[in-house]
This record gives C-alpha cells, structure tokens and sequence, in this order.
C-alpha cells in the first residue's frame, strides 16, 4: 500500500459520505423534535415537516449503509462483513467504531419502525422513537472518537451547529409545559391588569 | 371510488407517495452532491501532505550490504495514512 491518494478512494469516499450522514441526521432530529415540540403552527407546516423529516430520515439510512459498504473496498483497513455490521469486532479503534454500528443497527430499528408502528401499536411506537435521541449522541460519539477527522476544527464546528438546536429542542420537548388552568387564570389576570391600565388612563 | 371531492379516494395516498418520493430523491442528490465537498477537502488534503512527506523523504533503514559492504539507504514508504 502506498501512499497515492488514489488508492485510498474508498476510505475518503467513506468518510466523506460519514460527515454528510451525521449532518442529515442531527437535521432528521430536529424536525423530529420541532414536530414533537410543536414549535410551529403555520398551517400545512407540520405535514411539510413530517415528509421532510421522514425523506431525511431515510437518505441517513442509505448514508449509513453506504459509509459502512464503502469500508469493505479499502485495502488498508480490509475489514469483513462481521467488521462493518458486528459492534467491537473491527481491530481499528474498537470501541468507538462499535459505538457506530450499535447506533446503526439502532436507526434502522427506530427509523423503519415508523413503517410497522400499526402493528407494534402507536403507544409503543412512540416510546421506541423517544430513544432516537440515542442515536444521535451514540452517532456524535462515534465521529468523535472513531473519526480521522473528529477532532479538526471544522468536524467540531459542524457538531456544535448541529447540537445545538437539538439541545434546545430536547429541553423545549422535556420541560413541562404551563397547567391549562394556570394559563388561563394568567390570562385573566392579565387582561384584568390591562383593562385596568386603560380605566386609569 | 370517490371521496366528497370527487377525487378518487386514493388519490390523498398517491400524492403523498409521489411527494415522498420527490422530496426523497432531492434529498439523495443534495447529499450526494454534498459528499463532494468534504471528499475533495481530504483528498486534496492527503495529496499536499503526500507531497510534502515525498519533498523530504526519511531514510528508514541504515545499514551495510551484506555481500558489496556499502553503506545502505532504503526509502521509508511513503504514506499520508494515520488510521
């Protein structure tokens, strides 16, 4: 093996097409959880936002799969089958690249769960998508540590920018939202203030 | 078979299909088109340091030849790979 770039075509291929699955996932976990969160009300953006999020979704698989297919064609790292699809079996960095492949087995679990979630059940379907998140940490990991290129500058840039409205979502998503009730007296209680306001004034 | 519109009743489900699949496809092709740019960023990448390692080449190995007894000089290989 020499060091002509050329013949390493396969594993830039690999990475490069890594990149792209990391950016389009944390993308996918944003519209999931904007949808979940509803962030947006406009009329007709939700089922724009679901038909995004789902295409998303799917193109992440195929990346996925493409990243780790790619792998088998390079000649310096020569992994096998059992490599590229069993968790902590590739020699190269074993931990953090079996930390990939448990997140790529995890979304083709959670993604293509959408298809069967009338015969799992919607309850069910929906606490299985909750762990979505997982994927996405257990991804980031996997760039992180496994990535030639994890630690450059650029990689971190593009985490930070794509962590950071997920974060803000994932709180949004958790955090309780206000009691009906205490709403509703808030409203009163302030309108009461206003119509107070305009009486004085 | 008809919903109140007249539209054949199916039709909501097709034209999700078709969106689907449209949206899909752009999907493909934008990520496609966007793996060109980090896939160019590290080939040129590992070209320039290629370049550079073969500017300076590092002798590996020194020694003497067993049979002509002159000083030995093999090239390292040269290789931009770290993983």
């Amino acid at each position: 093996m020499t060091g002509d770039p050329t013949h390493q075509v396969f594993w830039f291929a690999s990475r490069a097409l890594g990149i792209v699955a990391i950016a389009l996932l944390g993308v996918s976990v944003t519209l999931g959880l904007a949808m979940a969160g509803r962030v947006t009300r406009r009329p007709g953006l939700p089922a724009r936002l679901k038909l995004l999020h789902e295409a998303a979704t799917l193109v992440t698989l195929g990346l996925i799969a493409t990243h780790a297919g790619l792998l088998l064609f390079d000649g310096y790292l020569r992994p096998d089958l059992t490599g590229i699809t069993l968790p902590f079996a590739l020699a190269y960095r074993p931990v953090f690249t079996g930390i990939g492949i448990i997140a790529g087995w995890l979304a083709v679990l959670l993604g293509l769960s959408f298809y069967v979630r009338k015969r799992i059940g919607t309850k069910t379907w929906r606490t299985m998508h909750r762990f979505t998140i997982v994927v996405y940490v257990l991804a980031v990991g996997h760039v992180v540590g496994a990535g030639t290129d994890g630690r450059s500058w650029w990689t971190l840039a593009l985490l930070s920018a794509l962590t950071a409205p997920i974060v803000f979502l994932f709180t949004y998503r958790v955090l309780p939202a206000p009691h009906p009730l205490r709403a509703l007296h808030r409203r009163t209680v302030m309108s009461a203030a206003l119509a107070g306001g305009t009486r004085t004034t | 078979m008809t919903d109140s519109n007249g539209q054949p009743a199916n039709s909501g489900g097709a034209r999700r299909g078709w969106s689907l699949y449209r949206t899909l496809l752009s999907l493909s092709v934008a990520a496609l088109l966007a793996a060109w740019l980090p896939f160019s960023v590290i080939y040129i990448n590992a070209l320039t340091t290629r370049v550079s390692m073969v500017a300076k080449p590092s002798f590996a190995i020194h020694g003497t030849g067993a049979s002509t007894g002159q000083s030995v000089h093999v090239l390292a290989p040269v290789t931009t790979r770290t993983s």
